[in-house]
């Protein structure tokens, strides 16, 4: 039998995706993460071997695994390149798991954290399930502007997941329709509380009463935030800067915020979170449900400002009182 | 002793404040230092800062600048 070159493995990974994946289905195990190209490690130090390397969520001694869930330390491989027509692979097996799934990716059921937006915009984030009180039916929280394009949008248009700046085109990815939005008033001196709108799933079962890295069954209460909670941890899953936690820096302010590159709009009564050491939000976070620490839906975020040279990002929340009052809602039952 | 409580205060001062060039926000939060209870103005680089006053009725107010708010949905490519 032929020993194999690294450069077998480039050909046999290419050409043998299918032999591998039924290797890892022989082990019966759905933990296996991937496989790829490497030199044999052992006892933690890397051989000049070339092997195909396995990746598990977890190690475990030999001793305590069944035979048959083994992943085969040498594998032969039919090989018409081989002289001998048969190819020695050796394996390797690490403990590597990868983040999953990007927030900017298609997710089917949908929890909450993950790109969404009405067809005519970029992208947003899909904040998280709450109830219609008008017909207790579970819907999907997130902004005017990400669910019903700045007021542009009409009632039943089709919101894609993940929004169209990550792929997005409907019909195939429609996840919902524009249910209701509170109009947001741009004219000169009006002033807004919210950037808010719900949008119904087409399928019940595309979407899950969870928020992606915070849990499941979340929100189910909510808590309103006053002057007292200044500098209380508050935490989001959004698109663009995924989990991000920062602390309540300013109550009850009055901003201006620019949509699009034209317009912009006044809102009173908002909430800002800061942290001075991450960016705490970016573009495509619009949406995202924000938290405290007992996982209690505080507010919507909608706007903010990027981080730049020594400017700290910051967030820009909806109370979310304004937000259940205006829009009719009340928060999913466990 | 402060006649007025801090809400009051900023609800009063807000136009005037709000209408200073470059200024985008102005909101109740905490000195950096002492934790107290000030008025927070949110700024733009090309703020006239120094027309902002550092306090009103009692209450400090502290200056942030930030890049400008906006709507956070992804940049269309042609803003980037």
């Amino acid at each position: 039998m032929a020993k194999c070159t690294a450069r077998d493995l480039v050909r046999i990974i290419r050409t043998g995706r299918q032999f591998f994946l039924q290797v890892a289905a022989a082990t019966g195990c759905d933990c296996i993460n991937g496989f790829g190209i490497t030199m044999k490690r052992t006892a933690g130090k890397m051989t000049k071997q070339p092997a195909i390397v396995f990746y598990v969520n977890r190690k475990l001694s030999l001793r305590n695994l069944p035979v048959q869930n083994r992943i085969p330390q040498q594998i032969n491989i039919p090989w018409e390149y081989a002289a001998d027509g048969v190819l020695e692979v050796i394996t390797d097996v690490q403990a590597v798991r990868f983040q999953a799934f990007e927030n900017t990716s298609r997710q089917r059921p949908c929890p909450g954290g993950f790109s969404i937006g009405h067809i005519d915009i970029t992208a947003g984030t899909l904040g998280c399930l709450v109830k219609d009180r008008s017909n207790q039916e579970t819907v999907i929280l997130s902004n005017n502007h990400v669910l019903a394009n700045s007021n542009q949008a009409a009632i039943g248009d089709a919101i894609v997941q993940p929004g169209p700046a990550d792929g997005g085109a409907a019909p195939a990815d429609t996840i919902a329709r524009l249910t209701r939005f509170h109009p947001i008033d741009f004219t000169p001196g009006a002033s807004n509380l919210i950037d808010a709108a719900i949008a119904t799933p087409i399928n019940p079962d595309d979407v899950v009463h969870e928020i992606k890295d915070i849990g499941a069954n979340i929100p189910t209460e909510t808590r309103n935030i006053t002057v007292d909670d200044l500098g209380a941890s508050v935490k989001k899953s959004g698109r663009t800067t995924e989990l991000t936690t920062g602390t309540i820096d300013t109550v009850s302010a009055t901003v201006n915020v620019k949509y699009g590159m034209f317009e912009k709009a006044n809102f009173v009564d908002q909430i800002i979170i800061a942290n001075p050491d991450v960016e705490i939000s970016a573009g495509g976070d619009s949406g995202s449900a924000v938290l405290d620490e007992d996982n209690k839906l505080i507010g919507l975020l909608f706007a903010g400002s990027e981080a730049g040279a020594g400017e700290p990002a910051t967030a820009i929340i909806n109370p979310i009182r304004h937000v259940f009052n205006l829009l009719d809602l009340e928060t999913l039952t466990p | 002793m402060k006649d007025k409580s801090i809400q009051e205060v900023k609800e009063a001062w807000e136009k005037r404040l709000m209408s200073i060039p470059g200024v985008m926000g102005v909101g109740i939060s905490l000195t950096k230092d002492t934790r107290k209870r000030c008025i927070k103005v949110y700024a733009n680089r090309e703020a006239a800062v120094a027309k902002i006053p550092r306090e009103i009725e009692g209450y400090p107010i502290e200056v942030e600048i930030r890049r400008p708010f906006r709507a956070l949905e992804k940049k269309d490519k042609k803003e980037e």
